[in-house]
């Protein structure tokens, strides 16, 4: 346990807006934000970095919160899931999440989509595979993967051409091709292999 | 009581052969709608462990909970 006297003033950019706080300098940065900054959103799964419930990008980068000591964030900028949604517009990562049905319990979640974010700033086109090397660092215990696999791809696709709505049958046949992808089997969303 | 398939479910127009009538369908193949997806895409939805209790609060184990944890490193 830390004492008082370890406590250092660290002050960082998270979603636009600084915040100044007292903590040891070896503190994670994701107990940080969840318990100084009050930003819930990442979750500590295995904080071991393992899990990548804890996923933040700093400067850009994508980074598990739970190994990154918060004297390494001092005058960082940090992006976490609670900046995506303007207001209550989601991001177009998130509706691509909202239409796949890449949620379920929803723990992964956000580490899923700051995932998918730092994918898609750096590859906007990514390939099924590329994707699933993108997320490898997420785990899901729920869903399979392949609905957060077509998420990231819709969203890729929406990005191109962000015209017809998310999740329509031929918007996802457009983004996924017709090898060896899920598809949906109608319009209203209902799942079937290819 | 008849304890029939056909009087047990309450699924109209199914057929005995294994066929169905498209037509008395209302719900199968209609995605069922997701309440909790916006709260879990935004990080809102609340996790046990996001739940900030206030004082030094200890399991019967004796761990501390992690808000707990964090007030105490201060």
């Amino acid at each position: 346990m830390a004492s008082k006297s370890s406590l250092q003033h660290f002050s960082f950019l998270v979603n636009g807006a600084r915040y100044d706080v007292l903590a040891p300098p070896l503190m994670s940065l994701g107990e940080v934000l969840r318990e100084k900054c009050g930003l819930r959103g990442l979750k500590h799964g295995c904080q071991q970095g393992g899990c990548g419930a804890c996923s933040v990008q700093v400067e850009g980068q994508l980074v598990p919160a739970c190994l990154l000591p918060v004297a390494r964030a001092n005058d960082k900028s940090i992006e976490t899931i609670e900046g995506l949604a303007q207001g209550e517009k989601l991001h177009p990562i998130q509706e691509a999440f909202v239409s796949c049905y890449a949620t379920q319990c929803g723990f992964c979640t956000a580490g899923m989509i700051m995932a998918t974010k730092a994918l898609l700033e750096s590859n906007p086109s990514p390939t099924r595979e590329e994707v699933l090397v993108a997320l490898s660092g997420n785990v899901c215990r729920c869903t399979g993967y392949l609905p957060i696999v077509d998420a990231v791809l819709v969203a890729a696709r929406n990005a191109r051409s962000p015209e017809p709505a998310v999740g329509t049958s031929s918007r996802l046949h457009e983004a996924f091709g017709d090898a060896g992808s899920t598809t949906f089997s109608n319009q209203s969303g209902g799942r079937a292999e290819a | 009581m008849n304890h029939r398939l056909e009087n047990l479910l309450p699924v109209q127009d199914v057929r005995l052969d294994g066929d169905v009538d498209q037509k008395g369908l209302r719900e199968v193949g209609l995605s069922t709608p997701r309440r909790d997806a916006i709260s879990h895409v935004t990080g809102r939805t609340v996790y046990f462990e996001d739940v900030h209790l206030s004082g030094d609060v200890a399991f019967e184990n004796g761990e501390k909970s992690a808000s707990s944890r964090a007030n105490s490193r201060n």
